[in-house]
């Protein structure tokens, strides 16, 4: 079991290494120099993939298909405990292989994308934190270390999306990103609390019993199954930019094209179905909860490809494509095809990885495939065409141009209440104090703004 | 000689002040750092998800370039080339406006005249001495400016 246990510990430090390695020096300002950056994400990158190589062999020599590495217990008390866990098995081992292959492949390629450029060292230091995030998801025991792992996805992702920080739209688009994905967190955190009341431990396989997935068989009621299921749906969906949340993914597309590539086109979106997977013997427990993920989706997978159609911009057009096929890889998960939905996620992520990495040369792509053919490329003629009256079509254009209405929808009936009842709160209690303290109770109104924000180096 | 100068001329002017352009301005004539750039409608880029259309070239194309207008020297005479001027208002323009630099190189005295306010002067050179260094590296190294000429000269 040792041999297991040193290489498990490689794959999960590797990455830790490199995100110490680049944001050690940079904080005691002695930055990495580009060279030094690049070798070092390549040897901690093939490091991590070949020990991960080197467990998928072993278990497959032996015969294994669980293999658990217990790292230690956080807090231990009677009836519960935190543990920290890793486990390698037929779900993990594919994720962490396909996470280190097109994490190596972007970061190869970024190397030298970004080369003289400001935020190259920034962007590699979130690249890190990225892969770190990915490694400790995808190989989670237990659903705290998942979430940690799920934590420092989020993180990064927002502040790639925001990396051109002096220009007030990155920053906005980022932080929209960044509070769909709190409401996810929130879902997911409430769903390891729920986890932790109703079974006493976080731990995926005291959950599901010690079978290796997919086999495993959830100890929940079917009720209970439900409930944290659905919390888990609303964290995936969070993620995934399943419907309602699909607004945030074209908005995302405001970092440097390397990093658009691997989060929302490869690996970050798919988080959400390999939540769903890591799950899955909860699904099973309730056939109302696996039509709801069936439904959602089937919804998002029409919606996409009817918006993925009439965008005008190429990576709009992929991450609406890619959104196609997230949704149909949820509704295999709804269906309970396991092994389908796992090999559509990798062959989805490594086609999206090369398309979103050619997006820049889409112009020069164009003529090469026009020069061959000898014509203009015309566009495929839809049967649709025919079947559908014309103002049925003209509502559907409509409906794609619009992203299905979700970003307005959102706007007017979640984000509108919320602040209308949380500026209500503040009023009410605006005139307690002020009627408490006999006047004027804050002295916060008086302080002016702070003057170095984003918005103002414009 | 009017036909080759009626595609060169705009052709290296419209080049030339496209680096030009970019080079002096990267974010509002040229289009910026080219990483967040979003190829719209198949015709031309946008920034991140939402942006105008961006003209000119990225801040990569032009990073070792400097803003210089191109000088075209044409081995003619004064009046022939005042006479294709005239006849080509193309040329014209580009020249008299000061969007291209021009210089005559006589074929007769080699003397060169350079255009200058609507009229050919003699070009006289304010100074002959050329600074010479051993090797390019040391010419250019440590110096992140605009680099003068240098004639490399192996001493050994």
């Amino acid at each position: 079991m040792d041999y297991y246990q040193l290489l498990g510990i490689i794959v999960v430090l590797a990455p830790a290494v490199l995100l110490v390695g680049i944001g050690l020096p940079a904080m005691f300002d002695r930055p990495l120099s580009e060279t030094q950056i690049g070798r070092l994400t390549q040897v901690c990158v093939v490091g991590g993939l070949l020990a991960a190589t080197a467990i998928l062999a072993a278990m497959l020599v032996w015969g294994d298909r669980h293999v658990v590495i217990e790292v230690g217990n956080w807090v231990v008390i009677p009836h519960y405990h935190f543990t920290v866990k890793f486990v390698f098995d037929r779900l993990s081992v594919p994720f962490v292989m396909l996470s280190f292959l097109l994490c190596g492949t972007i970061g190869a390629f970024a190397n030298v994308y970004m080369h003289r450029e400001m935020g190259y060292s920034r962007f590699f230091l979130y690249f890190a934190v990225f892969l770190q995030g990915m490694i400790l998801t995808s190989l989670a025991g237990t659903i705290e270390t998942l979430f940690a792992g799920w934590e420092l996805v989020g993180l990064s992702s927002a502040f790639l999306v925001a990396f051109f920080q002096e220009r007030p739209g990155p920053v906005r688009n980022g932080q929209r990103v960044w509070v769909v994905y709190r409401v996810a967190d929130a879902a997911l955190l409430t769903a390891a609390v729920a986890l932790h009341h109703m079974t006493g431990q976080g731990d995926f396989d005291g959950l599901m019993g010690a079978e290796s997935w997919p086999f495993g068989v959830a100890h929940l009621t079917s009720g209970q199954a439900l409930f944290v299921g659905s919390l888990l749906l609303v964290a995936a969906a969070g993620k995934s930019a399943l419907i309602p949340f699909s607004g945030w993914l074209p908005r995302a597309m405001e970092g440097p094209t390397p990093s658009s590539a691997i989060f929302y086109g490869a690996l970050s979106v798919h988080l959400g179905a390999f939540l769903l997977l890591r799950v899955s013997p909860i699904l099973e427990l309730s056939p109302l909860l696996c039509a709801m993920v069936v439904v959602l989706g089937l919804a998002t997978a029409v919606l996409a490809a009817i918006a993925s159609r009439v965008q005008a911009d190429i990576k709009s057009a992929l991450s609406f494509a890619c959104l196609t096929q997230i949704g149909i890889i949820v509704m295999e998960i709804g269906l309970g095809l396991r092994y389908i939905a796992l090999m559509h996620i990798i062959g989805h992520a490594c086609l999206r990885t090369l398309q979103f990495l050619r997006a820049p040369t889409l112009l020069r792509d164009y003529s090469v495939m026009e020069n061959a053919i000898g014509e203009h490329l015309q566009p495929p003629k839809s049967i649709w065409e025919r079947l559908l009256p014309t103002n049925l079509r003209t509502r559907i254009y409509q409906l794609g141009l619009e992203r299905g209405y979700l970003d307005s929808c959102l706007m007017d009936y979640v984000v509108g209440p919320f602040l209308s009842v949380f500026r209500w709160c503040d009023a009410m209690e605006r005139k307690w104090t002020d009627f408490l303290s006999g006047g004027e109770s804050r002295e916060s109104d008086h302080v002016r703004p702070h003057q170095e924000s984003v918005e103002e180096l414009i | 000689m009017a036909r080759i100068l009626a595609a060169a001329v705009p052709v290296c002017a419209g080049i030339s002040l496209e680096y030009y352009f970019s080079c002096i301005d990267a974010i509002g004539w040229g289009c910026g750092s080219k990483l967040p750039h979003n190829v719209t409608s198949l015709l031309g880029v946008m920034e991140g998800a939402a942006s105008d259309l961006r003209p000119g070239l990225s801040q990569q194309m032009i990073e070792i370039h400097e803003p210089v207008r191109i000088l075209t020297i044409i081995e003619t005479t004064p009046e022939k080339m005042l006479h294709i001027m005239e006849i080509n208002p193309a040329i014209d323009r580009l020249v008299r406006n000061g969007w291209v630099r021009l210089a005559l190189l006589d074929p007769e005295s080699s003397q060169i005249q350079y255009f200058c306010q609507g009229k050919f002067t003699p070009y006289e050179p304010t100074s002959t001495e050329l600074p010479r260094v051993p090797s390019s590296l040391q010419w250019y190294r440590g110096w992140r400016d605009h680099l003068g000429f240098a004639s490399i000269k192996d001493e050994a």
